[in-house]
Formats: C-alpha cells, sequence, structure tokens
C-alpha cells in the first residue's frame, strides 16, 4: 500500500504539503497551548472562512483574499487584547463569530453553499495545489527561522509576559510575529483540513507533547513529531479506507493525544 | 548613594478607580524596603508601574535618573512575579529556565553562561536539580529556581512580589538569607512585596506601607516610633515587627 502511495503524484503532493503544515503547526502550537491562546487558531479559521466565501463571491482565487484578511483579523484580535483590555478567548470569539456570520451571509448572496465552498469547510489536501506547496515551504522555513532565531525570547515570552518585558524583551513586536505567522498558517490551513479542523492541527500535537513534561526543546520536537504522525496516518488512513483526509489527519491525533494521555496516567 | 527610583506625584487609575493616589518616594542604591499594606492596596500595581508594565494616569517615575518611558538599560532590572503570573506547569528544565534570565545578552559564550548558571544553583542549593523539570519541583523550590533566573541578571534593582507567600520556614529563611546577602555584599537594591511583616523586619532596613496611599515611607526606627502606624497595626503587632528587627 505504501508503495503504491508514492506511484500517485497526488498523495506525493498531498504529503508533503500535510508534512510542512504539521512542521508548522506542531511548532506554533505548543506557543498557543502554553499561552492559553489555544482557540485563536479555530477563531482565525472562522474568519478565514468568511474571506474564502468572499472569494469565491468576487471570482477571485480564495487565497488571494484569505491571506490578508486573516493577517488582519489577527492584528484586531491582538489590538483587542492589549488596547481594550478584552481577556484572549473574548477577542478570539468576537472575530469569530464576525468571520462566519459575514463567510454565512455572502454565501447566501452568492445563491448558497456550493461545492468549492463546502471543500473549505472540511479540507482537500488531496486537490492541493504546486503553488500552495511552494507557499506552505516559504512559510515552514520562516517559521523555524523565526523560532530558531527568536528561541530564548519565544522560551521567556511564554514562561511569563511580565517579566519578558521587564528584561527589554519586544514583547508586542514578537506577539505580532506569532499572529502573523499563525493567520498564514490558518489561511494555508484551511485548505488542507478545512475550516472546521484546523484549531485540532494546532491544539493536539502540542497538546498531546505537553503530556509529558520534558524539556522546552523537546517539548518543541515531540509536537512536530505528533504533528507529522497525525498527517501520515491520517493521509493513510484516508486513502486506505475511503475516509475525508482533513478528518483523518485530526482522529489521527486525536488517538496520539489519548495514548499519550493514558501513557502519562 | 546613587537614586535607584525616584516616584513623584503618581497616580493611577483602573477602571474609573484611583488604585493609586499620590505617591511620592525615592528608593536608593543598596536599599532593601519591605513593601507592605492589605489586599487590594495596590502594592502589585505599584511595583508594575514602576517597572513600566503598567501606565500611570499622572505622575512621574524615574529608573536610575531616566524617566521610565525613556528607560533602556533593562539588564539592571530583574522582576520575580508573584506565583500566578507564571506557568507552574512550564516544560522545562531548571537550567533552561535560570538561562533564560539572560535573555537579553547575546554576546556571551554558551561556557561561560553554563559555568555561570552552574555556580549560582551551587550557591542556591539547585545543582543536584539543574536537569529536573521544573513543573516537578516544589513550591518553594520554583521560587529558589525563580530567584536563581532573577539573580543570574546580576540586578542592580531586583523586584519581588510575594516571593515567600506558601513557602516552607526552612526555604524561606535561606530565601532571606540570600536576598541579605546580595543587598549586603553587592549592594543591590531590593523591593519586596510582602504579607510577612514580622519576619521582613529581619532582614529590610525600609518599609513602605501603601493603602492607596503612601502612609509610611522611612526606616523601620521611625516605623516603631509612629503613633500614626500604631493606629493601623495596634500596639502589639508593632511590636512584633519592632522586635524582629
Amino acid at each position: 500500500m505504501i508503495l503504491n502511495f508514492f506511484q500517485y503524484s497526488f498523495l506525493v503532493k498531498a504529503l508533503i504539503a500535510g508534512s510542512l503544515l504539521a512542521i508548522i503547526t506542531g511548532l506554533l502550537g505548543v506557543f498557543l497551548v502554553l499561552r492559553k491562546l489555544s482557540l485563536i487558531g479555530d477563531g482565525l479559521s472562522h474568519v478565514s472562512f468568511g474571506a474564502v466565501a468572499l472569494g469565491l463571491l468576487l471570482g477571485v482565487y480564495p487565497y488571494y483574499i484569505s491571506l490578508p484578511l486573516t493577517v488582519l483579523a489577527s492584528f484586531l484580535v491582538f489590538r483587542l487584547m492589549s488596547k481594550a483590555k478584552i481577556y484572549g478567548d473574548t477577542a478570539i470569539g468576537i472575530i469569530s463569530a464576525a468571520g462566519v456570520s459575514l463567510g454565512v451571509i455572502i454565501a447566501s448572496l452568492a445563491g448558497g453553499f456550493n461545492v468549492d465552498l463546502f471543500s473549505y469547510l472540511f479540507g482537500s489536501l488531496l486537490a492541493v495545489s504546486m503553488m500552495e506547496i511552494y507557499f506552505l515551504l516559504i512559510l515552514t522555513t520562516v517559521t523555524i527561522y523565526f523560532i530558531v532565531y527568536n528561541y530564548r525570547a519565544l522560551f521567556a515570552l511564554s514562561f511569563d509576559e511580565s517579566s519578558a518585558k521587564t528584561m527589554g524583551l519586544k514583547t508586542d513586536k514578537l506577539n505580532r510575529l506569532i499572529l502573523i505567522l499563525l493567520a498564514l498558517t490558518v489561511a494555508a490551513a484551511v485548505k488542507a483540513v478545512g475550516v472546521m479542523l484546523v484549531s485540532a492541527l494546532l491544539i493536539l500535537p502540542a497538546a498531546s507533547a505537553l503530556q509529558r513534561t520534558l524539556s522546552f526543546k523537546k517539548t518543541l520536537l515531540r509536537s512536530v513529531f505528533f504533528a507529522l504522525l497525525s498527517v501520515i496516518f491520517g493521509l493513510l488512513a484516508s486513502v486506505g479506507f475511503n475516509l475525508p483526509t482533513g478528518a483523518s489527519i485530526v482522529v489521527a491525533g486525536l488517538f496520539i493525544f489519548i495514548i499519550n494521555y493514558l501513557l502519562r496516567s | 548613594m546613587s537614586r535607584i527610583i525616584e516616584v513623584e506625584n503618581l497616580f493611577l487609575n483602573y477602571r474609573g478607580r484611583d488604585v493609586l493616589k499620590n505617591i511620592s518616594f525615592e528608593v536608593f542604591q543598596a536599599d532593601y524596603l519591605a513593601l507592605v499594606g492589605p489586599n487590594g492596596a495596590g502594592k502589585t500595581s505599584l511595583i508594575k508601574t514602576i517597572l513600566g508594565l503598567e501606565n500611570p494616569t499622572a505622575g512621574q517615575i524615574k529608573l536610575f535618573g531616566f524617566n521610565i518611558k525613556d528607560f533602556k538599560s533593562h539588564r539592571k532590572l530583574a522582576y520575580l512575579p508573584q506565583k500566578h503570573e507564571y506557568n507552574q506547569l512550564f516544560p522545562a528544565t531548571v537550567f533552561e529556565l535560570v538561562l533564560s534570565g539572560l535573555v537579553d545578552l547575546k554576546k556571551i559564550k554558551k561556557t561561560e553562561v553554563k559555568l555561570k548558571v552552574i555556580a549560582l544553583l551551587t550557591e542556591l542549593e539547585l545543582v543536584d536539580q539543574a536537569n529536573h523539570i521544573f513543573s516537578r519541583l516544589s513550591g518553594g523550590q520554583q521560587q529558589k529556581v525563580l530567584l536563581a533566573r532573577a539573580l543570574i541578571r546580576e540586578p542592580q534593582l531586583l523586584i519581588l512580589d510575594e516571593p515567600t507567600t506558601a513557602l516552607d520556614p526552612q526555604i524561606r529563611e535561606k530565601f532571606f538569607s540570600i536576598l541579605k546577602k546580595y543587598n549586603e555584599e553587592r549592594k543591590m537594591t531590593i523591593i519586596m512585596v510582602t504579607h510577612d511583616m514580622a519576619e521582613i523586619g529581619r532582614y529590610a532596613k525600609k518599609l513602605a506601607y501603601l493603602d492607596e496611599e503612601l502612609r509610611f515611607f522611612g526606616n523601620f526606627s521611625d516605623f516603631c516610633q509612629s503613633e500614626a502606624m500604631k493606629k493601623y497595626f495596634g500596639d502589639f503587632a508593632q511590636h512584633i515587627i519592632c522586635h524582629q528587627h
């Protein structure tokens, strides 16, 4: 089955795209989970849904609309949290509700949900294009560089933002950069696993890695490893049993989490 | 002695309520100041405003002679926040956490840093736990790790917010004696928010009593003779604090 897998270029492309996405979400997810901002991926994916609907309505390739709008939404979340003194989950909830409602209105203006919009709800990794793979490759490189270059600062920020600020770290700038990377990741991930499941890809590998208390570096590496496993097993299950790809990847991630949880217990 | 902190007519309003009213005081090099007061008196707000984490509604703050907005010498500062502010389940080794105290120090050799961390962990009797996971340590050990994270910066000003809450007496004693040593030998300026008034009297040189306004600021002998403070604490409590001192 594995040998057959590599005979189909669309499967190979799906594996490459999924693996790149796994590296990014595995890394970023740890920072989000530790800072209790797990659901930000969910909120931004809903914005991405609204943006995709707008793109389809205007006849523009959805990526071109969803990338800038999701980044913009991430700035709004940051502004609400820092300036309006609103708790993170409330800010995420506001942006999330706005994204979904606008998406539904736009879809209804366009005459209801069509097949294209539906594919973004549940993902279509098997239909990933070369352009999307190139974009993910660049995003993965940038994310790894960002984390390696700012590793100690991100560590301090994740442990305690107040003391990080008193050490002279530019915490606002770091927070904004994380959010931009996250927004770009979410916009890209929506095509792969869908709006409904994108936050799972950010949360589950990190939550699985955090079931065992290890050093920070090992936690990051384990999170990436679990994200990669989810993608590989999810794709194999999807092809082998003719299941939806996005959901299969998330279910694989869920199994990995349960195993880690049980091992810890 | 040089001025480390200058606070002048400071006000802080939070959601329509003045949590700090007209606060003025100065802290000099090698001062060891205990900041005390009832719950909700504004102690944490005051230190966060001094550190630039909160924006004052009115008034002026200077750190090392610089207005807080223009202050750039963060190497001179270290801050140990209250327990609930940091993630006690954070996945990191003791070594990683202490090392993160040097996050703003770029030009230092890895081996030099390692030796520095090990030396400090030895001094704080934590060297055996260097590779232990932070979240698995007791509350007292965790506080010692955070103290090491602050001290590795070799700060000229160390601000601690209720660091000894819920520590067992042995660790608390060790904690206080380390601070005393750094204060006396290295002339480190220390400000400690605490509820532990009887204990702090043995170590701190000055005392600030805050209840939205600064009710008392001075050394312990002045405090012990203050009639105004007698009204706040009663004869007996004041006696305990002054006796310890």
